[in-house]
């Protein structure tokens, strides 16, 4: 350092770099929000859908200006639960193994491999969907499931997809959980299941709980994987699991290079975006509501 | 503040560091330290004691405004050092770190070679010019610190090979080549063994005798004895008794230290 | 041990023997739960390897253009992917870094701080289309640069930063606060405690999380349909035209990753797509798995040489 600055001068310069750097995430994304937000909702206030049509309406069929996002909408959710609720336990008992039963092999070996899972893209997911669920489905269902592509199908690439998700940081949940209190209980004489259900899973049930939000963020906002497996039909309501449906994300991105720029259409599907930023934000506000809830329960 | 003193109070003529009424806020409710009044003078070292929680580190980190690193914690009262009171939103807080030095708990090496630990602040103040500049501080300042003898063959080698003992003597090194005229230790010791303990005394007393003053934290009563001039003793926030070492240990006068020192709390 | 004691009643015994089958049951649920997991990440992805094994190892499809008469190859796309990282790193590590220094070192404690933190919260849960749709029209219509690579560069930046910003502030986090004070009681601002003392000591976990993140934006393809195009290039890697749409460096240029070409063949399939779907998948998982062995033997690396120096 030949030529010393003052250390305000240095100090304040990196205050400013760094803010910059801080200044520009936030604006891009309240860029985002204010654009998704204009584009959206132009749909209403320009084009003049409206919105119960829009929000309620049982069929999305453009070449006769039917905009009812109904379908997307169940299908967005229905595939959410149900993956949900097939990774959930897979999940939390891997997650209770790896850390009340095996710490060792959950550390050195578990971990790197369920952190594969992560890694591999979605697209690779799809391909997978495709051309293996799908044909399982048709073969287990055979004229029920006439291409296998369906909710069904595309809840079990989801589950897959958002198991490692709620794996780790389930895991991470329960390793934070103070040791004295396992030891508390062993020494009361209470076996090993007993204290993980009674008292680990009991002192870590909020943060699991941010584990599940977040593995459902992932899943609902999931976009080729499900776009290639659902089946991609939006004309109408999803009859079954095994029916060819769609999701937000799949309609959208179908739909987009379709659509010309400023059309209802194009409009349209810009609404159909604010559903998921809106969603992602809900999830984030619950997530927080978590956060808070468990602060203060545990003073 | 509201109750601090009138402006037109002027420090002691010729102290070092002198505190008027500093008082230590936490999270704008919490009161870590109440009003406490302390003069340093050159050459002397000055031991905190008190049991823990009593506000004595805080009190040290006070001096050379460490605490202003802490969120929401707020400092009041004046510290005049050098006769001008630093404890204004002006101070440059570089220039005074620069003379007031601080050793910790834990030995704090940064991941550098010996060497490069030493020069490392010199360098970003613009202290040391040239090779022979820089070669000379290293040997004095480890010296000082009674390191010299056993790493001058390794200056090149990472700190963190040095034992526990060591590194917390190149951490005083570190410090004294930024040529302080205060050093704060909080509680240097309490990481360590007793020769490195004692090594570290030495130095403690070696320094003093150069002109520094020192001021040190301990929950070690053996340590103050050894080491310090003058003792402070803190009490739930508050200063409550100060003098001469010799004093404060043979002729205490409130029942809080009386209590301390037999030992019937801390 | 309860069965020793004579004056133990009986219920006592039935209850700590049926506590200890629980026990033990659960015990087995659960070993078989891990055992099924690990057999399906084992199962799914030499799965994928060994179906494109066939075509992915074709001498060719690594190095021919897509339209290869014999043997249609990926080579565009695999240069089209790589750049595009390049330029997502060259992006959004710079800002990632900076951003993750304010929030760990600057940011004053106020609603600045808690708003930016919740916008990069939002950033990191926002679905990747709708990064993508945004992506084509901000920085497509609106910046005016057209589906292009710097266009969704930017938009897999958009999705990279999140994540780098938590990899990098947790990095710094972890480096004892102790270092910090160390070099704060000296007089260092905090910009030479940051770039001195703290990232060189958080070097190994920021690289790793770099290269961690790196395999991410590999795949990543919902973002870059419609701001890097899904059209496959031509390219002409003897064009010095850096303006030239078929030059592979030019960053206005449509482009298409591995993972877009998956997406686009399985939407449009052709005679014989099938199989280079599958080859272009395994070369896409190698890719990603190679970045994870990458990413930890660079930190065990970097870990290494920093506590020997």
């Amino acid at each position: 350092m030949a030529n010393l600055m003052p250390k305000r001068r240095l100090e304040n310069i990196g205050l400013g770099i760094t803010g910059f750097c801080v200044a520009l995430v936030a604006l891009v994304v309240v860029t985002l929000i204010f654009m998704v937000a204009q584009q959206g909702l132009t749909t209403f206030f320009v084009d003049g859908l409206n919105p119960i049509d829009f929000f309620f309406g049982q069929n999305w069929i453009p070449e006769q200006e039917r905009y009812g996002a109904l379908p997307m909408i169940v299908g967005s959710f229905a595939v959410t639960l149900l993956s949900t609720a097939f990774a959930l336990p897979v999940a939390i008992g891997s997650a209770i193994f790896v850390v009340e039963v095996a710490p060792s092999f959950g550390r050195r070996i578990f971990q790197p491999f369920i952190e594969l899972l992560v890694g591999i893209p979605s697209v690779v997911y799809g391909v997978l969907g495709l051309y293996v669920i799908n044909s399982l489905i048709k073969a287990i269902f055979g004229d029920a499931a006439p291409t296998g592509a369906g909710i069904l199908s595309g809840s079990l690439v989801l589950a897959i997809m958002i198991l490692p998700t709620i794996t780790t940081l389930s895991m991470d949940a329960l390793r934070a959980v103070p040791n004295q209190y396992r030891e508390g209980s062993y020494a009361l004489g209470c076996t090993r299941w007993q204290t993980t259900w009674h008292v680990v899973l009991k002192s870590a049930l909020p943060s699991l709980m941010t584990a599940v939000i977040l593995g459902m963020t992932r899943a609902f906002g999931e976009t080729l994987a499900v776009q290639m497996v659902i089946g991609g039909v939006e004309r109408s309501m999803p009859m079954g699991l095994l029916d060819p449906a769609s999701t937000l994300t799949a309609a959208l991105t179908a739909g987009l290079s379709n659509a010309v720029s400023g059309s209802v259409y194009y409009h349209a599907l810009w609404s159909l975006g604010m559903i998921l930023l809106a969603m992602s934000l809900v999830f984030i506000l619950i997530i927080h509501l978590i956060g808070r809830k468990g602060a203060k329960a545990n003073g | 503040m509201t109750d601090a003193t009138t402006p037109q109070a002027t420090p002691a003529e010729g102290s070092l560091l002198t505190t008027r009424d500093v008082t230590v806020t936490y999270d704008l409710t919490h009161e870590a330290l109440h009003k406490t009044s302390l003069t340093f003078e050159k050459g002397q070292v000055t031991a905190l004691i008190g049991p823990s929680g009593c506000g004595k580190s805080t009190f040290l980190r006070c001096l050379n405004l460490m605490n202003r690193e802490i969120p929401r914690c707020s400092i009041g009262g004046e510290i005049f050092y050098h006769g001008h009171d630093i404890n204004t939103p002006k101070e440059n807080l570089f220039e005074l770190r620069k003379s007031i030095g601080m050793v910790f708990q834990q030995p704090t090496p940064f991941r550098k070679s010996i060497r490069e630990n030493i020069l490392f602040a010199p360098k970003k103040h613009g202290r040391v010019k040239s090779r022979e500049e820089e070669d000379e501080l290293v040997e004095t300042s480890l010296k000082q610190a009674a390191l010299w003898d056993e790493v001058k063959d390794k200056l090149k080698q990472s700190a963190h090979a040095l034992s526990g003992g060591q590194q917390q003597r190149l951490c005083i090194a570190r410090t004294l080549a930024m040529k302080p005229d205060v050093v704060l230790f909080d509680e240097p010791c309490s990481a360590l063994d007793p020769i490195s303990t004692f090594a570290i005394e030495e130095t403690i007393r070696d320094i003093a005798s150069t002109g520094i003053c020192e001021i040190i934290v301990t929950h070690n009563m053996e340590q103050a004895t050894r080491v310090s001039d003058r003792t402070a003793f803190f009490y739930v926030g508050d200063m409550v008794e100060t003098g001469t070492t010799q004093q404060i240990f043979r002729d205490p006068h409130d029942q809080r230290l009386i209590d301390y020192l037999t030992g019937r709390f801390g | 041990m309860a069965s020793e004691k004579n004056g133990r009643s009986v219920a006592l015994d039935a209850h700590v023997r049926r506590i200890d089958s629980q026990d033990k049951v659960a015990t087995g649920v659960l070993t078989v739960i891990v055992g099924l997991v690990m057999l399906l990440v084992v199962a799914i992805i030499a799965y994928i390897l060994v179906r494109g094994a066939g075509r992915a190892l074709t001498p060719g499809f690594l190095t021919n253009p897509y339209n290869d008469e014999a043997v249609p190859g990926i080579l565009y796309q695999l240069w089209d992917s790589f750049y595009m990282l390049l330029v997502t790193l060259i992006i959004s590590v710079p800002i990632s870094l900076g951003a993750a220094i304010f929030l760990v070192e600057y940011a004053p404690d106020n609603w600045v701080t808690s708003a930016a933190k919740t916008a990069i919260e939002t950033l990191s849960s926002l679905p990747s289309i709708v990064v993508g749709m945004f992506g084509s029209l901000f920085f497509v219509v609106t910046l005016g640069w057209g589906i292009s690579i710097l266009a969704g560069a930017c938009a897999l930046t958009m999705f990279n930063i999140p994540i780098l910003v938590r990899t990098i502030q947790q990095a710094l986090e972890d480096v004892p606060r102790s270092q910090r004070d160390a070099a704060l009681a000296m007089g260092l601002t905090r910009w030479e405690t940051t770039i001195n003392v703290l990232l060189p000591a958080a070097m190994p976990a920021i690289v790793t999380g770099i290269v961690l993140s790196a395999g991410r934006v590999f795949g990543e393809a919902a973002a870059l349909i419609f701001t890097a195009g899904s059209a496959p290039a031509r390219l002409n890697f003897a064009s010095v035209n850096f303006l030239s749409p078929t030059n592979p460096f030019n960053i206005f240029r449509p482009a298409c990753s591995l993972a877009v070409y998956i997406w686009r063949l399985t939407s449009e399939p052709t005679a014989g797509s099938t199989e280079i779907v599958w080859g272009t998948a395994t070369v896409l998982l190698a890719c990603v798995l190679l970045f994870n062995v990458l990413a930890r033997l660079l930190g065990k690396l970097l870990s290494r040489r920093l506590t020997a120096e």
